[in-house]
């Protein structure tokens, strides 16, 4: 019994650990682990483990939170704090003194939880947009006149519903060192990384762009047009962006779009740009492409997002070099297929088939749901 | 049965099921602290299959509490008889009762319908109840408020009868496939497992369990394959309930080893959405069935006793 007492008293200061970074550990678990310890084999560690974990934790998601303070707690002799990533000089400090004394010390965790990285990811679906459903669910490629308005409101209420969820998470992914720390602390150990010393040290983050590489030959005009207009809507909130369209040739039409406004600038196109819904050259575009953007690649990091059907017409080694190349200076290669749509398309033409290999996401974007799956792709990349 | 986590694991691989350490932990622990078990993880990784089995084990009854959106206090505790008080008032009229007692016990315990959570805090079986709240992910959240104040003190009161307090304070198994983020109140009553999908050694140990008859050489490339699927993109991922299926009906199909041809044709049991088919078959199942045939060569010699694997 006697020699019970010092394991209480670990056992206490843990869960306050815990509890400073950032883990609800409540009196109740406290007490429950506590009683599940009576009733194991404390020398058996994997059960002493799971026994902790599955009294003190609620979540899957503060799993690796818990694993590395159990790790450095309950280690003898005790490691240094420098290893648990605390640093010592910030404001918002934990001392590791004071999880021994008998008063509470929890620092700010109002505010770390209020951050917490599971609520947020629970919204994830709450849009609501069933009246709209069948709507969001046709291929554009059938849409009516009318229904072409319709879904142009559709985006317009959507869209800015989905850019705040961008740049949410953005936003919180560059506060300042402090606010952030619970947040950082989480995530390095999420991927395995150094012991935490990231608090300061954070690397200068390169902003992000989209470029839009949009084949409007054939009917890929109709599918490009919508996803032009889909990303311009949430520009705000990714910062930058530029636009070039092609079908045998490629044409920037950044400043058109900018200097004509969307709609007007969109008209527009049709007339400067040659070929417009003529045949493809995917291959020489790309090339093309990687020479005009060529400084994008290394000042920004680089989401390129190309929308093409595969058909080309152009050479096959001029496609599979230049899709090498791009995929290598842009941060995330995703490339939209509207056929992808269609029931029992397979990727057979040559075009797709060379060019998929240097592709990082494959994804369909023949009706608005299409669309909004693609921002739930870029948004972990967008908050990397 | 539940001595020692030992015991947990050989009792539940009795009743084909696999269960790794940290899970017969949990229901060594739930014994002996009586405290409910809530299991989360994807679906089909076998969280509701836990409540049946422990009351197989047990020998105790399993009531099952399935949630669904809209699920109410009512329909889960319990409810008035309507149409039987009705016609104890007629047969009281017609029999010539006084015109004060009529009606008098229409509100006691003949005229209750009990729902599962009333049934499982009034069994009185030789052994508790399994009481199996099962996807609690899909009720709504003041759904979850009830459920705490009941698994905190096991006890329900009716107004017109008082005060029922549990005999035995059942086991309790919630589940969730985590649709929806559970408020931690409710989770932190509770004993937590997260159960993933099964590593590849446990996957091939359930399918052997599960389907004795199958070749060894099948089911350790069903289980490779089944983990190459696992890491790919897809919408739905397939759980163990798939690999039975597949297993099934690879061996309906008279198959002791894996081609692509025979994968191609069965995709539909691993897969329920048609673009996770067309997706598979994008990928190149070539390749994947090839990787999985040669892993089945390496991993063949280590086949662990399951039973005695740690998490
Ligand atoms: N560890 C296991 N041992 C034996 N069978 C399992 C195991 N895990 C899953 N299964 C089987 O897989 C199927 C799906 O399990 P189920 O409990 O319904 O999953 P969940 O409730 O997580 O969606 C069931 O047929 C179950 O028997
Ligand atoms: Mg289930």
């Amino acid at each position: 019994m006697t020699n019970q007492q010092p394991l209480l008293q670990e056992i206490t200061a843990f869960c306050r650990l815990l509890k400073q970074m950032g883990v609800n550990v409540t009196t109740t678990n406290q007490i429950s682990f506590c009683r599940s310890v009576e009733i194991i084999d404390i020398g058996e560690q994997q059960d002493f483990y799971d026994t902790a974990k599955m009294n003190l934790i609620a979540n899957e998601s503060d799993r690796a939170l818990f694993d590395t303070a159990f790790d450095w707690f309950w280690r003898y002799p005790r490691p240094d704090p420098q290893e648990l990533g605390i640093d010592t000089d910030e404001e918002q400090v934990m001392s590791l003194e004071n999880l021994f004394n008998a008063e509470e010390t929890v620092v700010n965790l109002d505010q770390w939880t209020e951050m917490d990285d599971d609520k947020e990811e629970g919204e994830e679906d709450t849009i609501a947009y069933s009246a709209e459903k069948v709507l969001t669910q046709k291929d554009f490629g059938q849409f009516t006149a009318e229904e072409m308005q319709k879904a142009q409101e559709v985006i317009a209420k959507l869209v800015p519903l989905l850019a705040t969820k961008l740049s949410r998470r953005k936003k919180t992914s560059t506060k300042g060192k402090t606010i952030d720390f619970r947040r950082s602390w989480r995530k390095n150990i999420a991927y395995g990384g150094e012991p935490l010393k990231l608090i300061r040290k954070r690397q200068k983050v390169k902003k992000n762009k989209i470029l839009l590489l949009c084949d409007v030959s054939g009917s890929m005009d109709y599918y490009s047009t919508f996803l032009i207009q889909f990303i311009y809507g949430m520009q705000q909130a990714l910062e930058e962006v530029e636009v070039a369209v092609f079908s045998t040739e490629l044409t920037n039409i950044t400043g058109l779009l900018r200097r004509k406004g969307l709609e007007e600038g969109l008209r527009e196109v049709a007339q400067v740009v040659p070929d417009w819904s003529g045949g493809t050259r995917i291959g020489e575009s790309i090339v093309a492409f990687n020479r005009e953007f060529g400084r994008s690649f290394s000042a920004y990091r680089t989401v390129v997002i190309l929308i093409s059907d595969g058909w080309d017409r152009g050479e096959a080694d001029i496609l599979q070099k230049g899709m090498e190349v791009l995929h290598r200076q842009a941060y995330k290669l995703i490339w939209l297929n509207p056929l992808l749509g269609s029931e029992g398309y397979q990727p057979i033409c040559r075009g797709i088939r060379t060019a998929l290999p240097h592709v990082d996401y494959f994804l369909p974007a023949h009706n608005l749901d299409s669309l909004i799956q693609l921002t739930k792709v870029l948004t972990p990349i967008w908050s990397d | 049965m539940i001595e020692s986590i030992e015991e947990v694991q050989e009792t539940f691989v009795e009743q084909h099921y696999i269960a790794d350490r940290a899970l017969a932990t949990t229901i060594y622990l739930a014994h002996h602290l009586k405290k409910p078990i809530f299991l989360e993880g994807e679906p089909g990784v076998g969280k509701t299959e836990v409540a049946k089995v422990l009351a197989g084990a047990t020998g105790g009854n399993l009531i099952r509490l399935q949630c669904y959106e809209g699920l109410d206090v009512n329909s889960a505790l319990y409810e008035w008889n309507y149409t039987k008080q009705i016609l104890q008032l007629r047969i009281d009229e017609v029999q010539g009762m006084d015109k004060e007692q009529i009606g008098a016990d229409l509100f006691s315990e003949e005229f209750l319908l009990k729902r599962p959570l009333l049934e499982a805090i009034q069994a009185d079986g030789a052994a508790p109840p399994v009481l199996l709240i099962d996807e609690v992910d899909r009720s709504d959240s003041e759904f979850e408020a009830f459920l705490l104040e009941i698994l905190s003190d096991f006890q329900i009161t009716i107004p017109e009868i008082g005060t029922i307090r549990a005999k035995h304070i059942p086991y309790v198994v919630l589940t969730s496939n985590r649709t929806r983020e559970i408020h931690e109140a409710l989770k932190r009553r509770c004993l937590y497992q997260w159960i993933d999908y099964p590593s590849v050694e446990k996957e091939f140990a359930i399918v052997k369990t599960k389907l004795p008859h199958i070749d060894d050489m099948l089911a350790q490339q069903l289980c490779n394959l089944m983990r190459v699927f696992r890491e790919g993109d897809y919408y739905k991922k397939p759980g163990v309930a798939e690999t039975l299926d597949w297993g099934l009906a690879l061996i309906a199909l008279g198959k002791d080893g894996l081609d692509p041809a025979i994968v191609d044709e069965t995709l539909g049991c691993i897969f329920k959405y048609q673009d996770d088919i067309q997706r598979a078959r994008e990928t190149g199942l070539d390749k994947m069935v090839d990787g999985a045939r040669s892993d089945s060569e390496a991993n063949d010699a280590e086949k662990a006793d399951w039973r005695y694997m740690r998490g």
